[in-house]
């Protein structure tokens, strides 16, 4: 059996700061999963801290731990590379493949003859001796630079679909987003945005994959129990174990933990769902990936976000968000998702650097409590342990012990007064009137005329 | 009246240029059900066996009968229909309905003619059009027809669905709702065109029922026997209007609709007495009850949109929006809110340099063309948002950057922009 070689590196996930192998991708830890994807493409995989662990001579499979490679890439490329003496990296065409996932990592443009333009991951053949870490970095990372300077390129053309996404279109043309879907997979994971990204590419490909197993007569029989005591309930989805959903349920396209708990009205579409996960009455979870123990309260909205294990849910709207672990989301946390100021831009490697991406939501730190009416910007993460809470002046702190049911109150400074009294000569307000004489003909006041053209 | 024969007339469509506030756009291409006005009174005009011409003068008009109507004013095809049939050919008259539901649902702001025996409308059957060529203008002209022509009041029918309304002060409304086919507004306002949108589920049911009786009946059996029940909400899910390569997930609920071309709706969706235009799309979860959507717009996952008409090519994705008009290429923001209710009176409106009621206290607001609501507010109800408007979050009132080092455990409250201890502030 081949062997690939997980190197440890320096990589953390701000604003987690875990290493890149805790990450928390297609339903368990990216360690987890690059362990699976290794021995489905029949490779055994071994993790080491330093580069003492690693042989001086191949052939081995190397790459960093935050490489995530799908087994049919893994596979493919190993096949093409066996036996070879020579040291060999993976490279793939340009395509919604590569590009997805790819703002931020440290990937790197190539030029091959037989693709102007390839990308080129982290994954190494080394058929010879390992290099000497080279490019002015010291411990694990050098080891890559020195291979990815001196190696061949070995291009694996993944064939591939693309989801079309449609977001908000904010003052611009409907913006578009190409998803791919595909087997053939790599991604660098080394911002949250990675953990983001990725996960909304592997809820489809795990998703396949549990599907196409073939499962047992046991298991055969122990998901037909599931689905009859359901009816309904769990279209073309996985469930393991245990399942406790509701009747009018739906759980559709979907891996489901055991002891999953799905409420009355709830949807889980394209999803991944841990153990022990409780979906509320009327919540419902779309592109997401949610941890174990994962609790989300009633009549929530998710939509393309990551949650890691054991956080706490409630919300309005959550849209491309990555959740930590042990954190709280209170319902009438704010985060806004659409930009309207170009690309969002989010703390990466010590600086604000662009995402290339109008639609991104905020990341939460793990055990990360936060309360009413925080609000966010897209793009920003909260460290671990934060705990939000809403300025005092903004809520009612103080009732009065009575109330004249005439006397209309407003919230002033953490109290309830009349209105009369906080704003004196107050009546109720009406629309402003119109500027100009209007009727037929009229002015306009210089604002430019509509924009005619789509759908008119 | 019935065996009466249907005389040959032009149909004058007089293009005032009479604009739509906050929009800016000619009444003629305001959008009625996802169709310009202008094209609703050419199908009307074509229908009733007249030629539909318009016209930017007086002095194109020509010799003979004809039918002449102003680009603010709506007819519905069988209102004009049964008007033409009601006339004497030989006397000037005037469009009029009885005071009805309908009637006066739409009532309020319209400049219309308001006489004992109804409402007037300014469309207006002439013997010889020609008469009026040596008018100076529009404005004179529709002075001089009003004065000339008799008063005609078509007969119509009408049904009404009973909605009740959000009680105030222990005061149960309840609110009628008018279902006919024979419908006549004078589109002046956003509020009118709202509420003459809201009246097109009944419009446009009667005459695909009319004009397609076979076919109807065909889809009613076709829905009693796979729906196999009387339920009416099971058999109206079965009833719906559907164009060419839509997608509607298996788990959404559509119930007498009208879909365009290329329609998607998401799973778990709702679309309830809706029309939906080319290229819409309905996210999972999203909710349209009574409303128009246009073309290639977004209702996103979990919106809630109720009677509210969005024009083509906007994103709405607000919590809920009822009562509403949003225009072209706008973005409409989650947290955005229009409130829709005034607990004393009317809601007021401008209009023409001042303040008119809209004649009811439950309204939302109107956004114009290629506008972003992005920011966190709460719109008083009744508010016309001008085209390109571009509104965003305070950045006092957002948490817009993080500082380094923050305590873990500490309690924080967002400050000017930023994150601080509570202790501190």
């Amino acid at each position: 059996m081949r062997t690939a070689y997980i190197l440890k590196t320096e990589t953390r996930i701000h604003p987690f700061g875990d290493p890149a192998g805790a990450a928390w991708v297609g339903g368990g830890t990216l360690a987890a999963l690059q362990d699976e994807e290794l021995s489905l493409a029949g490779i055994r995989p071994v993790h080491v801290n330093s580069l003492a662990g690693l042989p001086p001579v191949g052939p081995f499979l190397l790459l960093p731990d935050r490489l995530y490679v799908s087994a049919r890439c893994a596979a493919v490329f190993a096949a093409m590379v066996e036996d070879s003496g020579d040291n060999a990296m993976l490279c793939m065409p340009r395509s919604p493949v590569t590009e997805y996932a790819r703002p931020l990592s440290s990937v790197r443009d190539v030029s091959l003859p037989a693709a102007r333009e390839a990308v080129a991951y982290d994954l190494f053949y080394v058929g010879g001796r390992l290099p000497a870490p080279a490019g002015g970095k010291a411990g694990t990372d050098g080891v890559f630079e020195a291979l990815a300077a001196s190696c061949a390129r070995v291009l694996v053309r993944p064939s591939y679909s693309v989801d079309r996404l449609r977001h908000p279109n904010v003052g611009h043309r409907p913006y578009v987003t190409q998803v791919p879907v595909s087997d053939s997979i790599a991604a660098h994971v080394e911002s949250w945005v990675h953990v983001l990204w990725l996960n909304h590419v592997l809820a489809s490909l795990v998703v396949r994959r549990a599907l196409a197993a073939k499962p047992g007569p046991v298991e055969v029989l122990r998901r037909a129990a599931v689905s009859a005591n359901v009816p309904g309930c769990v279209v073309n989805s996985v469930v393991g174990g245990t399942l406790d959903a509701h009747p009018t349920a739906r759980i559709e396209n979907s891996i489901v933990g055991s002891g999953a708990r799905v409420g009355a009205r709830a949807l889980v579409k394209d999803c991944i769902l841990g153990d022990d996960v409780v979906v509320g009455d009327g919540t419902k979870f779309v592109n997401c990936v949610v941890g174990d123990r994962c609790n989300s309260l009633s009549d929530s909205l998710f939509v393309r976000s990551t949650f890691y294990p054991d956080a706490t849910l409630s919300n309005l709207f959550v849209r491309e968000c990555v959740v930590g672990r042990f954190a709280f989301l209170t319902t009438a946390v704010l985060c806004f998702a659409d930009s309207h100021e170009g690309p969002v831009r989010v703390f990466h490697d010590g600086q604000m650097r662009s995402t290339g991406r109008h639609v991104l939501g905020a990341c939460m730190g793990h055990e990360t409590t936060l309360g009413t009416r925080a609000i966010f910007l897209p793009g920003l993460a909260l460290p671990n342990g934060c705990i939000i809470v809403m300025p005092p002046g903004e809520g009612v702190h103080k009732v009065p012990a009575t109330g004249d049911p005439a006397v209309p109150l407003v919230w002033d400074a953490g109290t309830l007064r009349p209105v009369e009294a906080v704003f004196p000569g107050y009546r109720p307000a009406d629309a402003e009137p119109a500027e100009g004489p209007g009727g037929m003909a009229r002015d306009c006041g210089g604002r430019s005329p509509p924009a005619r053209g789509r759908g008119t | 009246m019935r065996n009466k024969k249907r005389p040959t007339f032009e149909g004058y469509i007089c293009r005032t240029g009479t604009t739509i506030e906050p929009f800016c756009e000619d009444a003629s291409d305001s959008l009625i059900a996802n169709e310009p006005l202008i094209e609703t009174q050419k199908r009307a005009i074509r229908r009733a066996g007249g030629t539909p011409r318009q016209v930017r003068a007086p002095s194109e008009l020509g010799p003979g009968p004809a039918v002449i109507l102003f680009d603010r004013v709506y007819v519905s095809d069988k209102l004009m229909k049964d008007f033409v049939k009601a006339v004497d050919p030989a006397a000037p008259a005037m469009l009029g309905l009885a005071r009805c539901i309908s009637v006066e649902f739409n009532l309020p702001i319209q400049d219309v003619v308001i006489e004992d025996s109804g409402v007037f409308y300014s469309c207006f059957w002439v013997p010889d059009a020609s008469r009026y060529a040596g008018e100076p203008d529009f404005l004179a002209l529709e002075s001089r027809l009003k004065a000339d022509a008799g008063r005609v009041v078509v007969k119509m029918r009408e049904l009404s669905a009973s909605l009740r309304l959000p009680s105030l002060a222990r005061q149960s409304r309840v609110f009628k709702f008018p279902i006919t086919s024979s419908v006549a507004a004078h589109v002046v306002h956003w509020v009118t065109l709202l509420r003459l949108n809201s009246l097109q589920w009944g419009v446009r049911w009667l005459e695909y029922m009319r004009g397609d009786a076979l076919g109807m009946a065909q889809k009613t059996v076709g829905a009693l026997a796979s729906a196999a029940t009387v339920n009416p909400y099971r058999l109206m899910s079965k009833i719906n209007v559907v164009g060419p390569d839509c997608e509607i997930h298996p788990s959404a609920y559509v119930e007498a609709s009208f879909l365009g071309r290329g329609v998607k709706i998401g799973a778990g969706a709702t679309v309830r007495n809706s029309f939906l235009g080319d290229g819409a799309v309905v996210g999972d979860a999203a909710y349209s009850m009574s409303s128009v959507l246009g073309a290639e717009s977004y209702l996103t996952e979990g919106t809630a949109l109720i009677w509210t008409v969005v024009y083509p090519g906007s994103s709405v994705g607000n919590v809920k929006i009822q009562m509403s008009m949003i225009g072209r290429d706008t973005y409409v923001g989650m947290w955005c809110s229009f409130l829709d209710a005034k607990f004393i009176g009317d809601i007021m409106v401008g209009h023409r340099g001042g303040l008119v009621s809209a004649g009811t206290s439950f309204l939302g607001s109107c956004v114009g063309n290629n506008c972003v609501m992005g920011g966190k507010v709460l719109i008083m109800p009744g508010r016309a948002i001008p085209n390109g408007t571009f509104m965003v979050m305070r950045p006092d009132e957002c948490i817009v950057e993080i500082p380094e080092q923050l305590p873990a455990g500490v309690p924080l409250i967002r400050e000017n922009g930023t994150l601080v201890a509570l202790r501190k502030a």
